[in-house]
Order: structure tokens, then sequence, then C-alpha cells
């Protein structure tokens, strides 16, 4: 028996008589070797979750810097380096554990540097955008990990050294997120400057752009939240949320949100905002049980943290409300807007009131002018 | 005069009799040191788009390639590359027109290396949440260069030139995003492994227990209608920043911002109680606006970065009951939050929720 064995046993992680003392001394050593202390191993044995400690250890292993570093090395005094940190969406932690990587705290200065050029409500409007986006790809990765690398394992009752090497690889799979953020970042960015000039935008400088703004969503989805397996709940918003944004970015549009069996898009383009809406309900037309319906506005929005407001978007919201399965209702501006286009058929469909808007608006129901 | 006002010149785009002529000329000769071709100069001159011209320029410092070209690079087809950069949300372009750039074509040959480890629709799934969350954080730097940046050189009546320049240096501090974003990826995916630890229920179709809870703003829409836009925008900022400091104090997540309503999760019962009426507390002076809410605690499906199922629903339906300044909570959350935890739960009745078959006793909280 190895002095490192014999640590272990005393740390009560190791027991030589158990049936799985092999591959446990293998996923201890493995641990150890990443750089574990018994310390950590006994924390996280007590849990149940010694392969989780690989991926911890690989994500952490930058990680060299402790707060005061951080502040010699920034001059940011240390609460201002703690609020960043709730600023993009972390729960205040013990400043005495809290370890950061040279490229945290470079980080921290250009938020400084942000902060003297766009002004203090500005920034913090960013960060919190920032780090609400980015807290959404974490939690993305973690179900993808969960779902489809640690649960196959488990099935398949794969030992603890194997689950151990897969957190530990998982960290390696992590590494290329950041590059393909910064990829996709930098693309987007060339296409929002393309699109400024491509529709020529006017320059109001108060925010407001004049664009489609459209609803679809999935009638009667929440009865279908109780009859469908969760994996079948899965693949059907999966499946919706992904065609609404293939097809708006088909159009040149975005998906700004989706809101569970509902999408919310916008489209520069008066006529790419009624293709958006039309496609996505032909793509659940023959579905049995699951239906959609939308809604289409177009009008000036407040564009702000990538996000759209006031009340073209909420006149879109409540259009949509009132359209029957099958149908897509829009306004009298999106049907004088896409006027000249003679792709779709404007059938009038009524004035009707909608709730928080005073006067009633004239209501057409779409379809393409072929069908 | 020099050659290249005279070639600006013959193109029609500067003229040296104009009140601006000094002014013009130092903005296109700023713009063709950065590469502009004249061409470029010209379309972008006749949009009166040159700024953003010079932003299109400070993005791209390196070759960009067109689809065939970025095609050969990755080692497949035209048709494949036109394929996954519509999954991650980018426009369809002209097959001819440059657009990629090597890092582009880089990402491209790892999707495939995701698919097989994770399969193809997971791995496609993620593709579309990363580049929906990309254009969302690209907007929304945007936007705020635009409102902040622009406005205030417009309203000093900056010249071209200093305009163009902004641009440019905007695009640098940009490049500062990226980094940004991987500090606070590393961090978050930390909270999210630590998560699972603390989540031993989570069984691995993905659900978990969590607290799930809706807070809007009584009022926002017709307010909404008729306040001016950066008043609107202030009272945005502040309801959203409100909203994720009281969820980020308690370890809990923003799951969406839905105009005037956030929906957020939070690990245990107690903690959702406590994001929730900090949030209404922060609302309880504004002249304006009512904060109400709904929380609810039960299993959900985690996936894509978002919660579905019956939970969700029900803390939604749960909300829309509540009067103004009033948190509505279900009995699981009653039961689920200790006794000590200084919150007072009185009988608000019991409810029919709109898509559930039962009536459900509700209880409206404050603190003790």
């Amino acid at each position: 028996v190895g002095e490192d064995a014999k640590e272990f046993e005393a740390a009560g992680v190791y027991d030589p008589n158990a049936p799985n003392a092999e591959d446990r001394l293998a996923t201890l050593r493995y641990l150890t070797d990443l750089g574990a202390t018994v310390d950590q191993l006994v924390a996280a044995h007590k849990c149940n979750e010694l392969p989780v400690l690989a991926l911890e250890l690989q994500l952490s292993a930058d990680d060299t810097m402790t707060l005061d570093d951080v502040v010699r090395e920034t001059g940011l005094p240390a609460d201002r380096i703690l609020a960043l940190g709730q600023t993009v969406g972390l729960p205040p932690s013990d400043p005495d554990t809290l370890r950061f990587s040279q490229s945290d705290a470079a980080s921290f200065r250009s938020v400084e540097i942000g902060r003297a050029l766009f002004g203090e409500a500005a920034t913090l409007h960013f960060g919190r955008i920032v780090g609400n986006a980015i807290a959404r790809i974490a939690e993305a990765s973690s179900s993808v990990f969960l779902m489809q690398v640690e649960r196959p394992l488990l099935d398949r009752n794969a030992n603890e050294l194997e689950v151990a090497q897969a957190h530990a690889n998982a960290a390696g799979m992590i590494d290329v997120i950041p590059e393909f953020m910064e990829t996709l970042f930098h693309a987007h960015m060339l296409n929002i400057v393309r699109r400024v000039r491509r529709y020529a935008f006017e320059d109001t400088h108060d925010g407001l752009v004049t664009l489609a703004v459209g609803f679809v969503d999935i009638v009667g989805f929440t009865p279908l939240t109780y009859n469908l397996e969760p994996g079948a709940l899965v693949d059907l918003v999966s499946e919706f949320e992904g065609r609404a944004m293939e097809i708006a970015t088909k159009y040149d549009g975005r998906v700004i949100k989706s809101i569970g069996d509902e999408v919310m898009f916008a489209a520069a383009d008066p006529a790419s905002g009624c293709a958006i809406a039309l496609e996505l309900l032909d793509a659940f037309r023959d579905r049995g049980a699951v239906q959609a319906r939308g809604g289409v506005h177009f009008g000036p929005a407040l564009s702000w943290g990538g996000d759209l407001y006031g009340s073209t978007v909420n006149c879109a919201s409540r259009v949509g409300e009132l359209a029957i399965p099958h149908e897509l209702l829009v306004t009298e501006a999106l049907r004088s807007a896409a006027g000249g286009c003679d792709a779709f058929a404007f059938e009038p469909a009524g004035r009707r009131v909608l709730r928080g808007f005073p006067e009633p608006v004239a209501l057409y129901s779409l379809t393409g002018a072929d069908s | 005069m020099a050659d290249d006002a005279q070639q600006f010149e013959a193109a029609g785009i500067y003229d040296p009799n104009a009140p601006n002529a000094d002014d013009r000329l130092a903005t296109l000769r700023y713009l063709a040191e950065r590469g502009a071709s004249l061409q470029q100069l010209v379309t972008a001159a006749r949009a009166r788009r040159l700024p953003a011209l010079a932003a299109q320029l400070a993005l791209t410092p390196g070759p960009l390639l067109t689809t065939k070209e970025a095609a050969t690079e990755a080692g497949m087809t035209a048709e494949r590359v036109a394929a996954l950069s519509r999954i991650v949300g980018l426009a369809p372009i002209d097959p001819d027109e440059p657009t990629f750039t090597l890092g582009a074509v880089e990402s491209f040959r790892s999707v495939d290396l995701g698919i097989a480890m994770f399969g193809r629709d997971p791995t496609i799934h993620f593709g579309r949440v990363l580049g929906n969350s990309m254009a969302r954080i690209a907007e929304a730097a945007q936007s705020a260069f635009r409102v902040v940046v622009d406005a205030g050189m417009a309203e000093r009546h900056a010249t071209e030139l200093e305009v163009v320049q902004a641009q440019v240096e905007g695009i640098e501090l940009v490049g500062v995003i990226p980094q940004l974003m991987e500090t606070v990826l590393r961090a978050h995916l930390a909270q999210a492994i630590g998560r699972e630890i603390t989540d031993i229920d989570a069984a691995f179709q993905g659900v978990s227990k969590v607290a799930v809870g809706f807070v809007d703003l009584v009022g926002f829409t017709p307010l909404s209608q008729s306040l001016a836009p950066d008043e609107l925008m202030r009272l945005i900022s502040n309801f959203e920043g409100q909203a994720m400091d009281a969820v980020a104090a308690y370890g809990g997540r923003v799951v969406k911002l839905i105009g005037d309503e956030v929906m957020f999760t939070a690990q245990d019962a107690a903690s959702g109680c406590a994001i929730a009426l900090d949030i209404l507390d922060a609302f309880k002076g504004d002249q304006r606006v009512e904060g109400r809410g709904g929380l609810h605690i039960g299993p959900t499906l985690a996936w894509g970065g978002d919660r579905y199922g019956a939970t969700v629903n029900c803390a939604s339906r749960v909300s829309e009951l509540a009067v103004p300044h009033e948190l509505l909570v279900t009995d699981a959350v009653r039961t689920a939050t200790p006794g000590d935890a200084g919150f007072t739960f009185e009988p608000a009745g019991r409810r029919i929720l709109r898509g559930f078959p039962e009536p459900i006793p509700l209880y409206s909280l404050t603190r003790a």
C-alpha cells in the first residue's frame, strides 16, 4: 500500500476493503495529480461529488491571485471589485476564499475604462446584460454536459475514474467556448454595423428604431407541459425556439427572447417581419395538438440593452393574443409598411380594442398570397 | 491640391468649396489610411454612413473570406458553412461577399467536434443559444454607444472626423468585451457546477427543484406609451438593475426579462422570498408604477439556459393574481420555508389558475 493510500484512508475517503477500492484509489490519485488537496478530496467526497472536483480543479487552474493581489494589480478598491462581481450576476462570496486569474484582473480594469467613457449607469446596465447572457450560456453548457455526457456514463455504470476523467475533459470543451463567443460576438457586431447601413436607420440618437415586432406562441402549451415527458417537452421547446431563430436569421431578423411557449422577434424590414411569422406558423401547421399563432406590428421601439421596449412591442404582444390557432394577425401599420409586397394577402379582421390601448386598432389576417 | 483630394472630388464625395470641406477631406483621408477603398468611401458617403464604415473597418483588421473561401479553409462545403452561420444567428449573405474571419472558420471546424461529443441536436441548440446571446450583447454594446456617445457628439455638433474617430475608439473598447465575457463565463460556470453539488436530487433528465418567481410592474404598459424614450430607458434600467442585483445577492439567476416583468430562479424557497420582496421594496416609493409578484417551488426542466414546466407556469399565473405591492406564494413555498426565516404567510384564499385543473391555496407574503 502506498503512502498516499494510507493518507486517504486516514482522511476517511478510501476504504481498502470496499468493493470499489481500486477504482476509488485510482480516482483519488488522478485528482491529486490534477492538484487536489486532501481537504478538497474530503469535502467533495462528503457531498458525493468526487468526479465534479476534476472539473472545478481544471476550471480554477489559472486562479492564482487573491483579492488583495487584484487590488494591488488594478488599483481598484476591494469593495469596487466585489460590487463588479454582483453587477455581472455573481453572489457575494467570502473575500478570503476568492481567487482570480490575471485575465479577470484585466477585465476589471477594462470595466473602469468603460465607466470613464460611458458613465456609471450605462456601464452597470451593460455589465448586467453581459452577466445575464453569459449565465444563460453557462447553464446551457451545464445542462448539455449533465444530459449528454454524465447521464450516459452513469447509465452504463461507468466507474468513478471514468466519470472524473469525463469531467476533466469537459473543461477542455469549456475552454473553446470563450473563443466561440469572441468570434461570434465579433461577427454579430459586424452584422449590426452592416444592418445599420443596409436599412439606413434614421440617426435619432434617442434609441428609437422603427421595425417590425412579432410574437408567435404555441396554443395550449400549458396543458402540454403536464402530459409530455420532460424529454419530449425539451424537444418541443428546443424545436420551436430553434426554428424561430433559424427563420428569423434567414430574413435578417432576430429572436429577441423566448418566453416558454412564445417567441418575440424583430426585423428591420416589414415584409421580413411577415415572412418570419408566416414561415414559423407553417412549420407547426400539421402537428396535431401543437398549434401556433402570432401577431406582428410595425412602429418605433426603444432599442436598449439588446432588448426592445415601448408601445409597439406591447401592441404586437396584444395582437398575438387575439389570434386564433394557425392565424397570423397584423396591424394596419404593418400592412401599409409592407404594402407594396404582393407576396402576402391581407384579409380584414375587424377593429379590436387592445388591453392598455385607448383606441381600437384595425387588424388583418395575413396569409401568403398563394395559399 | 493633393492627388487623393482630386480623386475624392472626381468621385463626387468631396467639394473643396463646401463649408465643411476641411473636415470632409480629413475624414476621407482618415478612413483611406485605415484601408477603405474609394468604392467603399463613395457608397458610405452617399448613404451618409461614413461613421458606420469606420466601425466596420475597425472591426475587421484581418482578412475576410467569402463563403467559398471559408469552406475551402475549413474543409467543408459552402452549403455547410452557410448552414452553420445560420445556426449562430448570422444573416444570410451574398456568398461572394467577404464575411468570415479566420477565427470564424476555426470555430466552424470545432462544431463537428461538439457534434461527435454531445450529439447533433444538443450541439445545434447550444450554438443557437450562444449566437443569440452574443447578438444580444452586441446589440447592447451598439445601443449604448449610439445613445451615450453618438448623442453626446450630436449635441455638441462634433465634426465628421470626430464622429468617425469616436467610432474607431468605440470599436477598440469593444475589443475588451470578449475578455470580460470569458471572466464572467468562468465565474458563472463555477456557480452552475457548485449548484449541481448541492442539488443531489437533480435527475439526469434535467429536472431539478428550484424556486421560480415572477415580479412585474403594474402600470408600466400605459406609462411606457407616454414616456419619452430617455425616461423609458431610465425606468427599464432601474427595474432591471434592481431585479438583477436582488437576484444576485441571494445567488439566484435572472432567467429572463419580459418588458416590465422579471422571471428568476433561486435555490431555495427562503432565497426566492427574499429576492421577490427586495424587488417589491425597491419600487415601494415609486409614484408611477407598483410592483407585484408570485413565487412557487417545485421541479423544473433546465434546458438551454431556460426553465420549463408546470412549476414555471404556476408561478407566472400566481403573480398575475397578486394586487399591487403584494407577493403571492404557493403552499409549496410556505412549507419549504423554515419557520425562522423571518417571513409571515397570510392566507389569501384558494384560486383557480388558468390552465390548472385544481384550485390551489395561496398566501400573501410579508417580512415578519
